[in-house]
């Protein structure tokens, strides 16, 4: 998954919430796939992982497809 | 709500009259021509250079319609419902780029820009994007028919209409010598007049070359009543042509490149068509030009004008004269259009009388209208 900086300095769900009021959907997209990445569980990951992945749509954001896979994998998205 | 007796509508122009006072006051009757003039026909919506790159999307409301005018990834101009297939929500609010995906403001299903419905988050619980009961293919955005020519989107709302191609032929074959790119003049050839006035009486003033003298005097000087021809398609289209159209020139002597391989009549011709129902085009040899009118209620009209030239580097100077002066001709219009729309309320005014000599092209669309507006009470849909 993908390597953009998140600042240690500021929480995940912190930084999450300027994006959204920032509009910033590229970067919602990447933020929700860190998040996914922490998930402790498959169902936690793919409701994460689903956020990121619309927010790629919206975005043409290069993670999308990876992270259709991702949820083609867990039968979460249509093949 | 009682209808509009068109009888004398229908009678040559010899004896006709024109249309009834409700048919530019009335709510009630608006509502009747939205259906039968307007979302039965091939109307005049928007312009495709309003959209000029793959995924530039500009939210339109027309006649109350919300509408999405969207160029897609690969470059085809479409006109969707504006409206998400989940809960009925706006999808685009304000004209914008779309990246990638249109995405629902409200529950973020998302639409392909060509309008197919690619992902439903969260559909068959958090994080489960699918269900069984969801059928994505089923759920596309719905497309409304369109059609570019000469720039101008096209839209029949009611699916209905001829073929555009059929609808429009004989235009096309009168106009096929301008078959060529028009290349629009940029910001200060697009302009926007809002006239109190109904949508019909623009068309009307528009189509005949009787008014020209009186209201225009600034032609005279070249442009005489006498050098004008009228134009009559029945069922499509009426207008007026000059024999004496004479070219702009800068204080240098420039003037605009012609279109090319014009046949000699265009040398001092230029036409002007309105084409039911609610498009007003103009060409000449060296420019082109079209107006869209946009009825927003029985007596109020916003007419949006673009002109247009055959090459993409005439002088910006000119261009801008070029624009000063039909916004001038537009204007003047203005206090005639609206001073009928005050005369439309005097209760024993019966349509009017038309001139069987000048009054052709008017009477022609008085005929058409009245035509559909009888053809869709005839379809069952007399309340």
């Amino acid at each position: 998954m993908s390597h953009e900086p998140v600042l240690n300095t500021v929480s995940l769900d912190e930084q999450i919430m300027l994006a959204h009021e920032n509009h910033d959907v590229h970067r919602l997209s990447y933020l929700y796939e860190q998040g996914a990445l922490r998930a402790d569980t498959v169902d936690s990951a793919c409701f994460l992982a689903t956020q990121a992945y619309i927010f790629a749509l919206e975005s043409d954001h290069h993670n999308q497809d990876r992270l259709r896979q991702f949820l083609i994998k867990h039968g979460r998205e249509q093949g | 709500m009682s209808t509009t007796v068109l009888d004398e509508v229908h009678k040559p122009i010899e004896t006709a009259k024109g249309l009834p006072n409700a048919h530019y006051i009335d709510p009630n009757t608006f509502d009747e021509e939205k259906q039968a003039l307007l979302f039965n026909q091939w109307t005049g919506l928007a312009t495709a250079q309003d959209v000029p790159e793959a995924g530039d999307a500009q939210p339109i409301t027309f006649l109350g319609l919300p509408l999405l005018l969207l160029r897609d990834k690969t470059g085809e101009v479409r006109v969707f419902q504006n409206t998400c297939r989940h809960r009925g929500m706006i999808l685009v609010t304000e004209a914008r780029k779309i990246e990638g995906a249109i995405r629902c403001p409200y529950h973020s299903w998302c639409y392909s820009t060509e309008g197919k419905l690619v992902s439903t988050p969260h559909v068959g619980g958090p994080g489960h994007n699918r269900h069984k009961d969801i059928a994505r293919e089923d759920l596309s955005l719905i497309e409304i028919r369109s059609h570019v020519w000469r720039d101008i989107v096209w839209i029949n709302v009611n699916e209905n209409a001829a073929p555009f191609e059929t609808a429009m032929a004989s235009a096309m074959e009168r106009w096929k010598e301008f078959e060529a790119p028009l290349y629009h003049g940029g910001a200060e050839s697009k302009f926007e007049l809002h006239v109190n006035c109904n949508w019909k009486l623009a068309v009307e003033n528009y189509c005949e070359s009787y008014h020209l003298p009186w209201v225009h005097p600034g032609l005279n000087s070249y442009s005489r009543l006498e050098d004008h021809y009228n134009i009559e398609k029945p069922g499509q289209y009426s207008g007026q042509g000059t024999l004496v159209y004479q070219q702009l020139k800068s204080d240098s002597g420039e003037r605009f490149p012609d279109f090319a391989n014009l046949s000699k009549k265009w040398d001092t011709s230029a036409e002007y068509l309105a084409i039911y129902p609610n498009v007003l085009l103009g060409t000449h040899r060296d420019h082109a030009f079209a107006i869209i009118l946009v009825p927003e209620s029985p007596e109020k009209t916003v007419e949006k004008i673009h002109l247009y030239y055959p090459t993409s580097d005439t002088p910006e100077a000119l261009r801008i004269k070029n624009a000063d002066q039909w916004k001038l001709v537009f204007e003047e219009d203005i206090m005639v259009v609206e001073g009928m729309q005050k005369g439309r309320h005097g209760v024993a005014f019966d349509g009017g009388k038309f001139s069987p000599v000048m009054d052709g092209p008017t009477h022609c669309f008085h005929q058409w209208a009245a035509q559909q507006v009888t053809d869709w009470r005839q379809t069952s849909h007399e309340p």
